[in-house]
């Protein structure tokens, strides 16, 4: 039983299917309500841990296979780290020499390349960017609805509007979980319920470190395809991309406290405006069609939590993605199917994200967060 | 060319502005001041305004007023503008989108100076249609420190393209024609000295640092306004229709019509099929044929006609038949819609073979309801409700129009699909509850509240015909205590709402 | 009743409505007509009225007249925002007139010659505008029509260009 029907649940759901275990997933409203369908949409591998790296490069192999499968939208249109100050160029020269050395081709480019990348963009404030060819992005849309009708003719349950109430435990073993719609019994039970993981381990008090953290994004209305990278400004923490519709999704990290409501703020508006308006100032003429909020939840490390929990027969644990959890899905469902089915995963990085880090103070480095 | 253009009317007498000259993709169209583009474009017999983005299909105006998107248009180097509700200018320079519009121009654009301002209100009202304007008359009188906002660039909403005379009461216009009122109320609102009239202005949202609106015309303004109340008018949009060809052009909302014919004097078609008998289906008929345009039939799906007697008897004697248990099921035409094809529909809604008839229209009218305009209501954070009776979506509300943010009122179309008349009473009944919230009250106001509120559900909402209207009206209130309650609750659990007016203050 | 599907009054329910007056009434001299069936909260017409003779119990009931204070002077015709108000007279030998609102084009000129329609829109003969006012926007127009079918005039097309 999987408890959260956002890409991760759906994934894992997934997988476990291909290793022929069938699943129920309960959610609490509609597949896709929580984090999935208010994402960036991006998909990388640059990151700066050899557990997100080695994560990534298995998900990016497995979009391409989901591409082929279930007829997602996903393509390699890469990502764009637009730099500014020289510190971060600095930094990010040995960010690529270390991605490079884990078979991530990134690599430091002029401004005419970027120009060539991006069309029509202001580069004079400019030192360098960094570009990741390997990286691209992929419909959140296509995913949830695609492999939803695909488990379920399949035989597996997808449950709406199904919340999980509590998990019952005997002897140190699962026995099913509780929920709006009854009793529901398993001897496995993932936890892939974004923050609410956090308050359903708590029932069982077990502390989680995943705080959330508020986050904000827009979309205008859609226009003829300009720019294929996902663009990071990396001085100011924003990212644009032009999703496969034509619309161009804009995100800018603003000061929020861990675990406060998200407000709608026309501080966020302003920021992202300013930010890519320097960039691109024909947006000023673009017209603003949503605004929505919602979370990254946020571990200390910025890696997600993922696999067994200790002690606890039968429960499984993959939140805290940090804003990460839709492009690591595929692999995630990957991992997450091997440690139930065969107690290990194939990727051993992923021995190195579970619960019990925190605790013994292993935790892992992440440089590249942004948004 | 073909001249749309209607130069004599029985009821309207078209108040043309300077005659100026745009260029539409290379040719010269003439217009006058004050006109949309799309009239103008209308009249000289353009029909297709935009291309689908797939498929290339033609498509049509359909709503006119800003509210859907088959109109988006570059003007001036400036992608998907609503050439429906943007004025034509002299020399400007048109063209239609094929698909989605391309950006990245360089160039002289986006030097618009754009001045940015904080305003300080009591009360905010949004939308200047009947509702709105009431509210804003209310304010006025009570010396409230307010703002009015309204998109269009006239104020009264739709009443601005009712040209039949009103029902009802005299104490609420009753046996005045809608443009009359809506001419009358806003003259009034204009010379208040304490309610700014923003028209041109669209509030975009509630944020946690105010109400955005940006104004486009005259000055470009993006204004933040603080207020303490806010009344939101914002009234409603036409549906559309599921059928064959629904999207060819001359496809369009009964309320597109009006705009085109009423507001600016151009004749939307030769020959028209209505469909929906309701008093919207009704009214446009007859309308229709007051601005020369023949109307070949109304259809209604269901059995009876949906609207009033009285209305349907105006064109049945000037010899439009209703087909009742009709639908129209396809359109057909290659640029525009040459033909109309109805059945007839059996009880359980199904189509019965050998009963298509064909119309040789070049006009479909769509007049089968419509949906209260609730985004901004949505995205404040109301608590929302489905009721079909009031045409969808719409915000949970007290007797005394309260939602369930303290401080935000809702009135007239906007909390529920229903007339002129209840429009106007609920904008007065909002204004009065935001004035006690913000202690303008006295108890002659509030005894005045309470006969608008006697009135509106002892007498006027008791008649059989507007029952429908009532039964969704009740199911959208609830009582003050648990409205209380709610407030109460949200707060005890951290979820108050602090998108709210409060946190304004 | 079937005036909700058919969209017009037939003769039953005129009688069943009460909406045609007394023979002596008609006999008298003009006197209103209303056609108005159907309880709508509207109650234009009993303050259109300067002899009150229509009257509404609540704004929603359907409008009675008193035929005994109703001289057809024909004020109400242009006002009902329903446009359901007639004045008939009977009480001239060999014609009728038939007063009715209008608010299309060309405007009425006395003399004109209408296409005469039923409440159901079909034609019924010619006839003769011996009278037209306007009151905000539309037309009041008497015309004179043949006896027998004064109660079924309900509509004009004036036929000129």
């Amino acid at each position: 039983m999987i408890i959260g029907g956002g890409s991760t649940g759906l994934m894992i759901s997934y997988y476990l299917l291909k290793k022929g275990v069938k699943s129920v997933i309960a959610e609490r409203k509609y597949p896709g309500s929580g984090n999935t369908y208010k994402c960036a949409t991006g998909i990388r591998a640059s990151f700066t841990s050899r557990e997100h790296i080695a994560l990534m490069k298995r998900a990016i192999e497995l979009w391409s296979e989901l591409k082929d499968e279930l007829g997602v939208f996903y393509e390699r249109s890469g990502y764009l780290w637009l730099l500014s100050r020289e510190e971060d160029l600095r930094a990010f020269k040995t960010y690529v020499s270390f991605q490079n050395e884990h078979g991530v081709p990134t690599k430091v480019i002029d401004l005419s390349e970027v120009k060539r990348l991006a069309p029509t963009i202001v580069t004079k404030d400019l030192l360098a960017a960094v570009h990741d060819p390997l990286a691209g992005k992929a419909s959140p849309f296509d995913l949830v609805l695609q492999s939803w009708r695909f488990l379920v003719e399949k035989g597996c349950k997808v449950l709406m509007g199904v919340e999980a109430k509590k998990i019952l435990m005997s002897g140190g073993k699962v026995l099913g979980v509780e929920t709006s719609a009854g009793f529901i019994e398993s001897r496995a039970v993932v936890l892939a319920a974004a923050y609410d993981t956090v308050k359903m381990l708590k029932s069982l008090n077990i502390s989680v470190p995943i705080e959330p953290v508020p986050k904000h994004a827009f979309i205008t209305e859609a226009y003829r395809d300009l720019f294929k990278p996902l663009i990071i400004d990396w001085s100011t923490s924003s990212y644009v991309v032009q999703t496969h519709h034509g619309n161009f999704l804009v995100g800018s990290e603003i000061p929020e406290k861990p675990g406060d409501k998200p407000l709608s703020r026309l501080e966020f508006l302003r920021k992202a405006s300013k930010v890519w308006t320097k960039y691109f100032p024909w947006m000023k003429e673009a017209y603003l069609l949503r605004y929505w909020t919602g979370y990254y939840d946020t571990t200390p490390d910025h890696h997600p939590i993922i696999g067994p929990l200790d002690g606890l027969e039968g429960l499984y644990v993959a939140a805290g993605f940090s804003g990460h959890g839709f492009m690591m899905s595929p692999s995630v469902g990957e991992v997450m199917a091997d440690w139930i089915t065969e107690g290990r995963p194939k990727i051993l990085e992923a021995l190195n994200l579970s619960m019990s880090r925190f605790r013994e103070g292993r935790l892992v480095k992440e440089a590249a967060v942004f948004g | 060319m073909s001249d749309r253009r209607i130069w004599s009317h029985p009821i309207i007498s078209f108040k043309r502005g300077k005659r100026i000259f745009f260029n539409f993709e290379g040719r010269l169209v003439e217009a006058y001041e004050g006109e949309s583009i799309i009239a103008a474009l209308y009249a000289i017999g353009v029909a297709t305004f935009s291309w689908s983005p797939r498929f290339k299909r033609p498509r049509g105006a359909f709503c006119m007023i800003g509210k859907c998107s088959s109109c988006l248009s570059t003007v001036n180097g400036v992608p998907n503008t609503r050439i429906c509700v943007e004025l034509a200018k002299e020399g400007a320079f048109i063209e239609r989108q094929r698909g989605p519009p391309s950006m990245g121009f360089e160039g002289p654009l986006f030097n618009n100076q754009v001045e940015k301002v904080e305003a300080a209100v009591d009360l905010l009202i949004i939308g200047g249609g009947p509702a709105g304007l009431h509210a804003a008359l209310t304010a006025s009188v009570l010396g409230i420190k307010a703002a009015l906002v309204d998109e269009g660039a006239r104020l009264g909403g739709q009443l601005i393209k009712q040209t039949h005379k009103f029902f009802g009461t005299r104490d609420y216009y009753g046996g005045a024609r809608g443009f009359e009122i809506a001419e009358k109320l806003s003259e009034n609102i204009e010379e208040s000295p304490n309610v700014p009239v923003y028209r041109n202005a669209t509030a975009y949202g509630f944020f946690s640092e105010g109400v955005g609106v940006i104004v486009r015309y005259p000055k470009p303004m993006n204004i933040v306004f603080k207020p303490r109340a806010v009344i939101v008018c914002t009234g409603a949009m036409e549906r559309g229709l599921e059928f064959e060809n629904n999207d060819l052009p001359g496809v369009m909302g009964a309320g597109g019509a009006q705009t085109l014919m009423n507001r600016y004097g151009v004749r939307p078609g030769d020959k028209a099929l209505v469909v929906g008998s309701g008093n919207v289906g009704l009214i446009v008929s007859y309308q229709l044929l007051q601005a020369g345009v023949k109307v070949g039939a109304v259809v209604e799906i269901a059995h009876s006609i949906g609207g009033w007697f009285v209305h349907a008897a105006k064109v049945v004697r000037l010899g439009v038949p209703i087909y009742l248990g009709h639908s129209i099921v396809r359109a057909m035409g290659s640029e525009r819609v040459e033909e109309a094809v109805i059945q007839a529909f059996d009880g359980e809604m199904n189509p019965i073979p050998g009963t298509e008839k064909q119309f040789n229209v070049d006009l479909v009218l769509l007049a089968v309801g419509l949906m209260p305009d609730y985004t901004i209501l949505s995205q404040a954070g109301c608590v929302m409700k489905w009721v079909s009776e009031l045409g969808g979506l719409v915000p949970v509300r007290t007797m005394y129009l309260e939602t369930s943010i303290p401080g935000l009122y809702v009135a007239g179309d906007a909390a529920g699909i229903e007339e002129a008349t209840t429009a106007f009473i609920e904008g007065e009944i909002a204004a009065i509850s935001a004035a006690e919230k913000l202690g303008y009250a006295n108890a002659d106001l509030l005894r005045r509240r309470e006969k608008l509120l006697d009135f509106l559900w002892n007498e006027y909402r008791q008649a059989p015909v507007v029952e429908r209207a009532r039964v969704g009206k009740l199911k959208a209130i609830v009582s003050e205590e648990e409205m209380e309650e709610h407030w109460r609750r949200s707060i005890a659990n951290g979820l108050g709402s602090p998108r709210s007016p409060h946190i304004f203050q | 009743m079937e005036f909700k599907k058919l969209g017009y009054l037939t003769q039953k329910d005129l009688e069943y409505l009460g909406i045609i007056p007394p023979s002596e009434r008609l006999k008298k001299g003009p006197v209103v007509i209303v056609e108005c069936p159907e309880e709508i909260p509207c109650d234009i017409c009993v303050y259109a009225c300067p002899y009150g003779a229509i009257s509404k119990e609540f704004i929603y009931s359907i409008p009675r007249v008193n035929w005994d204070k109703c001289n057809g002077c024909g004020v109400c015709v242009p006002q009902c925002p329903g446009l359901a108000m007639f004045v008939v007279d009977l009480s001239k030998n060999g014609v009728a007139y038939v007063t009715l609102p209008y608010e299309f084009l060309p405007e009425p000129v006395k003399g004109d010659v209408a296409a005469l329609l039923g409440r159901d829109g079909r034609e019924l003969g010619l006839g003769r505008v011996v009278k037209a006012w306007k009151y905000c926007g539309t037309w009041s127009i008497t015309v004179e029509v043949p006896r027998g079918i004064a109660m079924d005039v309900r509509a004009i097309w004036i036929q000129r260009k």
